[in-house]
């Protein structure tokens, strides 16, 4: 994922966001290093459960629906991406090891507070 | 005779095979070794200069923020100041902590920028040590303006800051050897080039550009 740049970063540590939240913010947290968990109205209420207690305790991550998305749960890192079908996919875990803070980060380093809270 | 090399080829032949394995596994464990110290990087390296002259550069970029988000409420420069102060403190620490784990010194007899080679040579003035540091003068101007006075000099200061340390960066990712280096200095010219681009738009939008 990459797209329009927003000098202000979404905040992304272990926020999760009820409503969709501005695309190019987002994008911003993932230049932080962050991972952003997006899901549609087809995943189960379960699952969405699951990964926003995750992300409550993951610091360098954030969650909010979007509704653009085709796969019912999708994590994106920057210039990373995994669709899921549901939050018990062994991927996610792997996933969110590797790219929180990780080795794809564009400014390692920068912080995932301080930025905008919606 | 020819039954007494016979009886004895089994036995050569296990020597042979013991003595060539020892010495498969000497080489290895020295090329190993070898590999290894060929990673620490040395007091006089490109990676030790690099490291060191980067975390005294990035110390006066926190240092600049702190000053700006205390003149002014403007909440633009104020996220961008807090941007930059969590970013280049941090990045500050991965080099010292680099130093540390080499086991070199934090700092060095040798003058600042020596890594760089003789072109890079930089005269030290009233402060700023090294391409782009802003000089005490400077520094005390920030901390007497206030509101947009303050946030165009900081502005002004910050992208002549950048622009000196995205030259020190790219010095190290055209020269130095270690891997996690070579990227860190990366992403420095790519996210400080980004920063500059911000910069000139904020700068516009208060009347003002990047040279005086």
């Amino acid at each position: 994922m990459g797209g329009d740049h927003n000098p202000v970063w979404a905040n992304c540590n272990g926020d999760v966001y009820d409503k969709e939240i501005d695309e190019t913010n987002a994008v911003h947290s993932l230049e932080h290093g962050a991972v952003w968990i997006t899901y549609t109205d087809k995943a189960a209420a379960t699952d969405v459960s699951t990964l926003k207690e995750r992300v409550k305790k993951t610091p360098y991550t954030l969650m909010s629906p979007f509704a653009g998305q085709s796969s019912p749960i999708t994590l994106s890192a920057w210039g990373k991406q995994l669709s899921v079908d549901a939050a018990s996919d062994p991927r996610v875990e792997k996933f969110l090891t590797k790219y929180v803070q990780g080795e794809q980060t564009p400014e390692p380093g920068a912080a995932c507070t301080g930025g905008k809270m919606a | 005779m020819s039954t007494g090399i016979t009886r004895r080829t089994p036995v050569l032949i296990t020597v042979g095979i013991v003595v060539v394995l020892a010495a498969a596994l000497l080489v290895g464990w020295r090329a190993v070794e070898g590999t290894a110290n060929a990673a620490t990087p040395g007091d006089r390296s490109v990676e030790a200069g690099f490291s060191r002259d980067m975390a005294v550069h990035h110390q006066q970029a926190v240092e600049m923020s702190f000053i700006v988000r205390d003149r002014t409420d403007d909440e633009a420069v104020r996220t961008l100041a807090y941007d930059v102060i969590n970013t280049q403190a941090n990045q500050r620490g991965m080099l010292l902590g680099w130093l540390e784990s080499w086991g070199l010194n934090k700092t060095s007899t040798r003058a600042p920028m020596t890594w760089m080679g003789h072109g890079a040579m930089y005269e030290a003035k009233d402060g700023s040590l090294m391409p782009g540091m802003a000089t005490n003068t400077q520094l005390d101007q920030l901390r007497k303006a206030t509101g947009k006075d303050a946030e165009i000099l900081y502005l002004r200061l910050m992208t002549a800051h950048h622009q000196g340390g995205i030259d020190m960066a790219r010095g190290a990712v055209k020269t130095a050897g270690d891997d996690k280096l070579v990227r860190l200095a990366r992403t420095m010219v790519d996210g400080q080039r980004a920063e500059i681009d911000l910069m000139a738009d904020m700068l516009a939008q208060r009347g003002a550009e990047a040279g005086q």
